[in-house]
């Protein structure tokens, strides 16, 4: 269980801009941190760089403090899963487990048990024997898990390890997974462009794009503080409510809206956030006619048509139901809002916006 | 048209001069001399190619080019495809140039000042090393190209995983690729035993009609249509020829069922016409 | 509760570990070059040497002295070529590498400048190299000039290379995406021909055409060839287009086009790369034939390249090596040109499951 440093870290190949743009991280043992990001931001390339697939262009990776940057992969050890899980498709279950330990010269019985272990952590010990190809999906997947487990790993990586799972299964994964690592205290990075992922089984979000950090914290602060908009874009479902405002000495004008602004700012071109569920149907505030329903099982998701555009906002099935067409109003507390800047798209602090 | 066709000797004559009348062994015949070394020489040809070039060298070619990065090792299976790419009577001129039994051979160029050894005469004394190496170097791309392009259809992350599990190159040989190339492997043996059973082009073109290389395709050839020596024993070279036949029947069927069929003969999906 | 006890991991020595991989890559990637260099030697040495002579012989007799010159100078050159590459970047490579390419040129010009000549080629624009040769009113008449040869071997390769690429392409269509009756069997038996190898026809073969009377024409070989590796190419062909997929031609079909123009404008300009693999693969096989042309003809009919050469080596210089040289130089470079050129489409051919 290590501690794990990377230093200004790059990783560029022949005439294409950089896949990872210098980042820096640093994770404490035990912690599991989720690189989150779009297809394409690098976060993949960061996972193999730390594993030792690819080689670093420059910039540093340390574990406990010591430069690892030439250590073969082999030495490091290194768990990982794969979204394609990577089983080995000739071994049984229990010699895919046992692999790993093959290079740790240990005693065969010694081995043998701690594979035995590891299966029944996981919840596989019925089948040992049988061949990946006769396992499910989400049998495969513990079985990854188990490989990468039983060799006590000094980092645990997880490269998009639910996505090719089914709904249900994925749900009990992330819980399951969560568990495994808080009882084997492995420092774990999961990568995911899945911000529900993210943000339930991680304790640090890292959240990345075009190859740099964008945000690194709490999933509570990525969601309550994002510092851009593309983290408050990404983070949070349904996505929320974008559109865009001039300042107009205190006041926000927006298509033929005007909003008040609490706090101050210089900025002319402004883009106003807010998060569908929390804007209420209120007696007063911002008139509009419903245009889309999506009905979401305890909620509804609703389309208002307003004078600034579509504004999506979700209500309890408790409460009264629209049809398409009704004329509703909605409200907001100011403290849930937020705002950007709309030419360096980074979220001005302790700026807000209300309905006059 | 100066060559008259005489086909009415294929009666079981030509087969009974393979066989001779023996009164005490099991079925009343044995083989005759002559045709017992064609079937001998044809057995160590074909076994010691394939086993030695086509498939041992050809995985060998196979496993150290994807080593390497891509530029280096298709660089390297470009030299080793050149044999097969040239015209045969090309390759078999380079060859019999290079073991010109003279000191101006390039074999012997190279043995004389560099190994001291006197002058070799491949033809003369190492018949067999002779058309084994020079079948075996163009048997051996074959083997290269099928077998390098299934070690790169593994899929990318079985080469991670096992990295990460702590696994040198060897043991990923071991491991992760030989276990792939079980069936290119034996795809490749079957078809060239085939190959080589009927192949006669190189050792023709290099040996000539020399006794000591006449395997049974070379017999065939040189008993009908090969030029300047082939005497128009047409029933004769049918007969052998029959028996190959009955041989390659056999391997073409253990081929067709080690094929992919299922894939291959998978039905259409689109049932307009 | 599963218990699994953490092994007291040692602290690791990543200093050591480092040291020890680079030395070991270096070691790994040395090895493989040096082993792969030695065995392919005594395929580019041969190739060399019959280029050396083409050039440099005289009086019919071996120019060997050329050759180890020649190669002293530049196996030295390609090593320094190398280690440039793999050590210098940009303008300065470009520099070294034009340096070492001057130098290098300069020492063989002196070295064995005064030995090349192009007199060994003088077959090509002199119509009757027999009598030249042997002195006049020898039995030159019968052996024609190159270009003869060289426009039959063309028209060869042409035509055959044309009815395979024809015939495969419909065939490896109709096979890849009908369904008839007894299609199955049909793939089986061809597979079955396929590997069932033609020579071993070949009396029966010559006896066929010599009864259809197309006995020392050059349309004999022609069919034969391109009869017998038809199943082959049509094999590959079926490949390549079973790798076009079905989402393109259902959406081709359902936007209002007929299975035929379908396949004319979607599925065909998908399989493009196949049928130049397959065209080049079929020319370079009909340019080398040497078995059927020389069974299929009785006296001196028709001559083609391989022949030719065969008679050359065998009968009329046999001892002006580098006449000889030469002659296979010339008929060498039409393959060696196109098999350069298209490499990388030739290894993409696959055939039944298996990449060749």
């Amino acid at each position: 269980m290590a501690r794990i440093t990377l230093k200004n870290l790059k990783k560029a190949w022949l005439a294409e801009s950089p896949a990872v743009d210098g980042i820096n991280l640093e994770l404490k043992e035990g912690e599991l941190a989720s690189i989150l990001g779009p297809s394409g931001c690098g976060k993949s390339t960061t996972l193999l760089m730390l594993a030792g697939i690819y080689a670093p262009t420059s910039g540093e990776i340390l574990f406990d403090g010591e430069i690892v940057n030439d250590v073969e992969a082999r030495d490091r050890n290194v768990g990982i899963v794969f979204q394609s899980y990577a089983l080995y498709p000739n071994m049984s279950v229990l010699n895919n487990i046992l692999f790993p330990l093959r290079f740790k010269k240990l005693p065969k019985n010694v081995a043998e048990k701690e594979a035995r272990n590891i299966a029944e952590l996981v919840m596989i010990e019925d089948l040992l024997e049988r061949r990946p190809s006769q396992l499910s999906g989400g049998q495969q997947q513990r079985v990854a898990l188990a490989r990468a487990l039983v060799k006590k790993p000094n980092l645990l990586l997880l490269d998009e390890p639910l996505s090719n799972l089914d709904a249900t299964l994925r749900l009990n994964m992330r819980s399951e997974i969560k568990r495994i690592q808080k009882e084997l205290e492995v420092t774990t990075i999961l990568v995911t462009h899945d911000q529900i992922e993210a943000t339930t089984m991680a304790d640090r979000i890292i959240c990345m794009n075009k190859g740099k950090i964008i945000q690194l914290g709490s999933p509570e602060e990525l969601y309550k503080k994002p510092v851009s908009k593309f983290v408050a874009s990404f983070i949070g479902s349904p996505p929320m409510n974008l559109f865009e405002g001039q300042n107009d000495d205190g006041v926000i004008r927006a298509g033929a809206l005007n909003f008040g602004m609490k706090g101050t700012t210089d900025k002319k071109n402004l883009i106003c956030g807010l998060r569908p569920e929390n804007i209420n149907i209120a007696e007063q505030g911002i008139e509009g006619t419903i245009y889309t329903i999506e009905p979401l099982g305890r909620e509804i998701l609703y389309g208002l048509k307003t004078e600034t555009g579509i504004i999506w906002f979700l209500e309890s099935t408790s409460n009264a139901e629209y049809d398409i067409g009704n004329l509703v109003r909605i409200n907001f507390d100011y403290q849930n809002t937020l705002v950007f800047d709309r030419d360096t798209e980074e979220r001005l602090d302790s700026v807000h916006f209300y309905v006059e | 048209m100066a060559q008259t066709l005489n086909v009415s000797g294929l009666t079981n004559m030509q087969f009974r001069k393979f066989f001779k009348p023996v009164e005490d062994s099991m079925l009343g015949f044995e083989l005759r001399r002559s045709f017992l070394k064609a079937l001998t020489l044809t057995a160590t040809y074909v076994v010691l190619t394939l086993v030695i070039f086509n498939t041992t060298f050809g995985l060998v070619l196979a496993l150290t080019t994807t080593a390497l990065s891509e530029r280096v090792g298709s660089f390297f299976r470009a030299i080793w495809l050149l044999p097969r790419m040239s015209p045969s009577v090309v390759y078999a001129l380079l060859w019999s140039w290079t073991i010109d039994p003279t000191e101006r051979g390039l074999l012997n160029q190279v043995a004389i000042n560099i190994f001291g050894i006197g002058p070799i005469n491949m033809k003369l004394h190492h018949p067999m090393m002779l058309i084994v190496i020079s079948n075996g170097f163009i048997g051996a791309s074959l083997g290269m190209i099928i077998l390098t392009s299934a070690i790169r259809s593994i899929p990318k992350h079985l080469f991670y995983a096992a990295q990460a599990d702590g696994a040198g190159p060897l043991s990923i040989t071991w491991h992760i690729i030989l276990p792939a190339l079980r069936w290119p492997l034996s795809y490749i043996t079957i078809f060239q035993t085939l190959a080589l059973l009927v192949s006669f082009e190189y050792i023709f073109l290099i040996m000539g009609p020399a006794r000591s290389t006449m395997t049974m395709a070379m017999l065939a050839y040189t008993k009908t249509l090969a030029p300047g020596v082939g005497a128009g024993l047409y029933a004769y070279g049918a007969a052998i020829t029959m028996i190959l036949i009955v041989i390659g029947i056999f391997l073409a069927l253990l081929l067709w069922r080690l094929s992919n069929m299922q894939r291959l003969i998978t039905e259409p999906r689109i049932e307009v016409q | 509760m599963i218990q699994i006890q953490s092994r007291s991991l040692a602290v690791t020595d990543w200093k050591r570990l480092a040291l020890k991989a680079k030395k070991i890559r270096r070691l790994q990637i040395g090895f493989l070059i040096m082993f792969l260099s030695l065995v392919s030697l005594p395929i580019i040495i041969p190739y060399f040497w019959m280029l050396v002579i083409s050039f440099s012989a005289r009086t019919g007799g071996v120019e060997s002295a050329v050759l180890w010159k020649a190669l002293s100078i530049l196996v030295p050159f390609v090593m320094v070529w190398i280690l440039i590459h793999h050590n210098l970047k940009g303008s300065r490579r470009v520099f070294a590498l034009t340096l070492t390419g001057i130098i290098a040129f300069t020492i063989l010009w002196n070295l064995v400048g005064a030995d090349v000549h192009l007199n060994n080629y003088r077959f090509l624009i002199n119509a009757n190299i027999v009598e030249d040769i042997r002195g006049p009113a020898t039995a030159g008449g019968q052996f024609p000039w190159v270009w003869e040869a060289f426009v039959n071997s063309l028209f060869v390769a042409t035509v055959s290379s044309f009815i395979k690429v024809l015939v495969s392409t419909f065939a490896g269509y109709y096979l890849s995406r009908f369904s008839f009756k007894g299609r199955p069997g049909f793939l089986q038996g061809l597979l079955v021909i396929d590997a069932f190898p033609a020579m071993i026809l070949i009396i029966p073969i010559f006896i066929l055409i010599y009864w259809l009377g197309l006995l020392d024409t050059l349309y004999g070989p022609i069919l034969v060839i391109s009869a017998f590796e038809l199943p082959f190419f049509i094999f590959v062909m079926k490949g390549f287009f079973d790798g076009v997929p079905w989402d393109i031609e259902m959406s081709a079909i359902s936007d209002g086009a007929t299975r035929r123009q379908a396949f004319w404008y979607v599925v065909l300009p998908q399989v493009r790369a196949g049928i130049i693999a397959i065209g080049i693969f079929a020319f370079i096989k009909g340019w080398e034939e040497y078995v059927f042309v020389t069974s299929l003809r009785t006296g001196t009919s028709y001559w083609v390249m391989s022949t030719y050469l065969f008679y050359v080596a065998q009968d009329i210089m046999g001892v002006d090596y580098g006449m000889v040289a030469a002659v296979s130089v010339f008929y060498l470079i039409p393959s060696l040109i196109l098999y350069l050129f298209f490499q990388k489409n030739l290894t993409q051919m696959t055939f039944g499951g298996v990449k060749g």
